[in-house]
């Protein structure tokens, strides 16, 4: 697959319900809008048809009311205005009745004193009566809350008038407003009469009209309402606010500014419903206050009821759309969801089967059997899918010939391979034979020629000694048989190490002390060669179970490798640490053959040249019995050998690492002895 | 139906199921929340009046009587819906300021308070509370209120005031004699220096000499014994119509000369005659004008008032032991006659 058809794969795969989304939001919002709307507008259509409804019948409701309370007010009004009337007719009768005591008439002024005080005194509503002569002169003056002095008699100019008449009639006046008291009053004139209508003089009487307020005011307009009464000339002479009758004005002057005092009728004001009569006598105008609220008190509580009711309802109407949808959502997201599925599943699974395709699944088809469009698609798709499949088919059978071909090849080098692998190693089988053979002949031979050596280097020694030879010549010769015996006797030794590992002395030692002991013995090499040692040792090391004096040939069998390898000088590395071994490598893991395994303590020393190294090719030689690259007679060959041997015989391992120009390193492995910790 | 699960995890829906979830909760809180009715049960209130006598007197007693009658009659019931707290300040103006504070304190619906000097510290204290007041003759001259039509604050009440004229009108009736008054009154009382200055202007219609006789002890009456009066008045202040009331009728009964009395517990006593206020009266106007501030009135929406006539009591005892004849024209007026 290239990396653009990936891409192309990609992009398709951001967004692969985009469509869905679209579709489904769509049909949601269908379910759950249209029916809300058509809910909240049935709802407000509702709420306004009802509220016109209940306003409609409590405007209707409220004139009737309006029109009962009004008749209701009217007859309180009525039955006030009746008492009024009686009540002053009857002091009025009581003047009358005054005015023909014969005393009165005779105008006698003593008598009629006593008298009219005792008028006044069990009459509280006199407030004055006097009698005054035909021409108006008082002459006896009575005061209820006061005694009347003789300078205080006053003659009244407006009964002069009718001293000669004989049509003198009773008369009162307007309602005042006492300056004593401050209250309202009236005054009335009552013709003295003698007999045959002849005016002999005046009962003038003042009436404290506040006698009338308990009448007025004990007859209640329903809680908030009361009743006033206001004379033609707008002076009030009752009203439960005795500060306005004192000032005289009527609450109401305004509304019944045009209205004729003898009128009956009902006003409603802004707050108040106003029935008023006429009291005829007297030609006051009664009036009766109602507050509207509390005279449509009924009508209001109906409204607020029904209004509550219709709240309740469209307050339950309300909770029901809130209930309904949710669910109308809930049902509309299900049947979309269905409805989407059928249009994008299709698609999808088109998608899915391009994707299949393009990734080289050509045996795909998709399995749509709708006739709609998408139907279509899918069946012009499984014929594109199906004529790829058949030209991908048979380029692979050409591919396949192909391959088959090149199987035969391969497999034909891979036997010769095997072959030649096989050949060498038996070759190297047949060189190891050989080698194990070389060690034992070799074993006898050192043996058999140890002695015979030995008796040579006596023999020389002694021969030496016994010839005092100053001959140059000759003892130059014998220096040389001399060396050759050395060599031959350390190539025997060496090889008799080799083939005949003499018994180990294990005992658990520090190696610091091994290689101290060696790096001391070959410390004229290494000054010589210039080489500078360098010990990476930690001070403390595990104890090792090791022998000795072998462990320290190994080591300077080592060094002495090293500083050949460094005849230029250079540094030279010691360096020991612990190891715990971690992972399975060559010598390591279960077999029986391996010394260490997995989670084994060892102590791990390296031996770090930086000499000439030594060449790949021959590195795997390097532990081979006489194998030497020195220069013959110069090297047994038999070093590294033995040092190995050594090491194996420690249960140890000894590695190589050699890169050439660079330097080499040994790296020695030896187990820790048990219970010796880590460093 | 993995698919639909895909699609209904998918981010948008979650948005959405979240929306409904809000909307369910809303609803929850709508269905569980009860509509809350504004009708805040009103607790029925009992009534508070106070009432301060400032001094003990058996008439004083007869006017609150009648002024908690009158408030029964229009429903406020004393031991029903009405608690009267009734303390006597015995005419001592500290323990007064006290009771009237007392009552500040208990946050009284109304005050009912008796007596000019008993007023005063009433009004002084209680500035918020209603007062009405009884028992005060010159309430406007003492400046409880600002007129008889509106006190402009918040006092009214009911005035026992009985014209000068007409108290020596009935004393002159009976004995026409006097040519010289002594006017016994507590030395610096409000109500009764205002009613000397008016006595001594009305004598003079009269021909008669009214004579100062301020006292403030009973024992300063010995002062006045050797005083050359016809006869004595009684005014109407406080130590008058409580300690000093008897002795001066002994005193008036011992130098026999009428006395004139401003109260009527002073004609019972022995006091020849007087036109004086009928207390019980008085407290039912009171009582109508407390019921009508109770009920919702102002103070000032009401009128201060003044008995309406005369109450004329005559002791035919005292008048037969002065050897005084009472004549038929003061008996027919008469309201009270002690025999």
């Amino acid at each position: 697959m290239t990396k653009q058809k990936q891409s192309i794969l990609e992009k398709i795969n951001i967004h692969p319900k985009k469509l869905a989304d679209r579709i489904l939001l769509f049909l949601v919002t269908m379910a759950v809008g249209a029916p809300t709307f058509v809910g909240i507008t049935f709802f407000l259509m509702t709420h306004t048809q009802i509220s016109k409804a209940i306003s409609d019948l409590t405007t209707q409701t409220k004139i009737t009311l309006e029109a009962e309370i009004s008749a209701k007010n009217k007859e309180l009004a009525e039955k006030i205005s009746i008492l009024l009337n009686e009540r002053v007719k009857r002091l009025h009768s009581l003047i009358v009745a005054a005015s023909i005591i014969p005393e009165v008439v005779d105008l006698n002024a003593e008598y009629s004193e006593f008298l009219l005080k005792k008028f006044v005194y069990q009459n509280p509503s006199f407030l004055e009566i006097s009698v005054a002569d035909r021409r108006g002169q008082e002459i006896v003056k009575v005061s209820r809350d006061d005694i009347v002095l003789k300078k205080d008699f006053k003659v009244i100019s407006d009964l002069a008038k009718f001293a000669d008449s004989t049509e003198a009639k009773s008369y009162k006046t307007e309602v005042k407003i006492s300056e004593k008291t401050g209250l309202p009053f009236i005054v009335l004139f009552q013709p003295i009469e003698r007999y045959k209508g002849r005016l002999q003089g005046w009962l003038i009487v003042s009436i404290d009209l506040s006698y009338l307020w308990d009448l007025i005011s004990s007859t209640s307009v329903g809680e908030g309402g009361y009743t006033y009464v206001v004379a033609v000339n707008g002076q009030l002479i009752s009203h439960p606010n005795k500060k306005l009758i004192y000032q005289g004005k009527d609450p109401f002057a305004d509304v019944f500014k045009d209205i004729p005092i003898n009128e009956e009728g009902t006003i409603k004001t802004k707050k108040y419903l106003l029935t008023y009569v006429h009291t005829t006598y007297l030609n006051w105008r009664v009036v009766t206050v109602l507050p509207l609220e509390e005279a449509l008190k009924p009508v209001i509580a109906t409204e607020d009821l029904l209004s509550s009711y219709l709240k309740g309802l469209l307050s339950k109407m309300g909770n029901f759309l809130l209930l309904i949808s949710p669910l109308l959502f809930f049902i509309g997201t299900i049947i979309a969801l269905f409805l989407t599925k059928g249009i994008t599943t299709p698609i999808l699974k088109l998608v899915k089967g391009t994707q299949a395709i393009a990734k080289g699944n050509f045996s795909t088809r998709v399995n749509v059997k709708t006739d709609d469009e998408i139907g279509v698609l899918a069946t012009s798709f499984n014929h594109m899918a199906e004529e790829m499949e058949r030209l991908v088919q048979k380029e692979r059978e050409l591919a396949a010939a192909e391959a088959a071909a090149d199987t035969e090849r391969a497999r034909s080098r891979e036997l010769k391979d095997a072959y030649e692998k096989l050949k060498r190693t038996q070759n190297m089988l047949l060189h190891a034979e050989k080698l194990s053979a070389v060690g034992q002949l070799a074993s006898g031979v050192a043996h058999e020629v140890k002695n015979p050596l030995g008796i040579i280097s006596q023999g020389l020694k002694y021969i030496q000694l016994k010839l005092n030879i100053k001959d140059k010549e000759l003892q130059k010769d014998f220096d040389l048989i001399n060396d050759a015996v050395k060599r031959a006797d350390k190539i025997i030794r060496g090889l008799l190490d080799f083939s005949v590992p003499t018994k180990l002395e294990l005992k658990p030692a520090d190696l610091t002390e091994v290689i101290d002991a060696s790096v001391e013995l070959v410390a004229k090499e290494l000054s010589l060669s210039g080489i500078k040692l360098k010990k990476e040792i930690p001070s403390s090391l595990p104890k090792v179970m090791i022998d000795h004096s072998q462990m320290q040939q190994v080591f300077i069998n080592l060094l002495l490798n090293a500083v050949h390898a460094m005849p230029k000088g250079g540094d030279l590395i010691i360096r020991c640490y612990t190891r715990n071994i971690d992972e399975f490598t060559e010598g390591i893991g279960r077999r029986s053959t391996d010394f260490f395994t997995v989670g084994d303590n060892t102590l791990v020393c390296e031996i770090e040249d930086h000499g000439h190294g030594i060449p790949k090719n021959i590195l795997p030689r390097v532990f081979e019995p006489f194998f030497t690259t020195k220069a013959p007679g110069k090297g047994t060959g038999l070093g590294l050998p033995v040092t190995r041997s050594i090491i194996d015989t420690h249960r140890g391992l000894i590695d190589i690492k050699s890169t050439e120009g660079k330097g080499t390193t040994m790296i020695i492995t030896l187990p820790v002895v048990k219970g010796e910790k880590h460093a | 139906m993995t698919y639909f699960w895909k699609t209904v995890v998918h981010k948008q829906y979650v948005v959405a199921i979240r929306v409904v979830g809000f909307f369910f909760i809303l609803l929850a809180v709508f269905l569980s929340h009860p509509v809350s009715s504004a009708s805040a049960k009103q607790k029925e209130k009992k009534i508070q009046i106070g009432i301060a006598p400032w001094v003990n007197n058996e008439e004083y007693n007869k006017n609150i009587t009648a002024f908690k009658k009158r408030l029964a009659l229009v429903g406020f019931v004393e031991g029903q819906n009405t608690i009267y707290y009734q303390e006597n300040a015995q005419g001592d103006p500290q323990k007064q300021i006290k009771i009237i504070q007392s009552f500040v304190d208990k946050k009284v619906d109304l005050i009912y308070s008796l007596t000019t000097p008993g007023t005063l510290i009433t009004k002084s204290i209680a500035k918020d509370i209603p007062i009405v007041f009884s028992v005060v003759l010159f309430p406007v001259e003492t400046g409880i209120i600002k007129s008889f039509m509106s006190s402009e604050n918040n006092c009214v009440g009911t005035r026992n005031y009985i014209s000068e004229g007409k108290q020596l009108e009935t004393l002159f009736t009976i004995f026409h004699q006097v040519r010289k008054m002594g006017f016994i009154h507590l030395k610096e009382d409000p109500d009764s220096t205002i009613q000397l200055g008016r006595m001594k202007d009305m004598g003079k219609n009269f021909d008669l000499e009214v004579i100062d006789m301020p006292v403030s002890s009973l024992n300063e009456l010995k002062n006045f014994s050797n005083e050359t009066v016809d006869a004595f008045y009684l005014a109407c202040d406080t130590f008058i119509q409580t300690e000093g009331e008897d002795s001066i009728i002994d005193m008036a009964h011992n130098r026999k000369i009428p006395t004139l009395s401003c109260s009527r517990s002073g004609i019972l006593k022995g006091a020849l005659v007087g036109d004086v206020v009928d207390l019980t009266n008085l407290g039912t106007v009171a009582g109508k004008k407390a019921a009508a501030i109770l009920t919702g009135q102002s103070p000032t929406e009401l009128i201060t008032e003044t008995q309406q006539g005369s109450y004329v009591v005559v002791n035919l005892k005292t008048a037969a032991s002065l050897g005084l004849s009472v004549p038929d024209k003061l008996l027919a007026i008469s309201s009270e006659i002690i025999q």
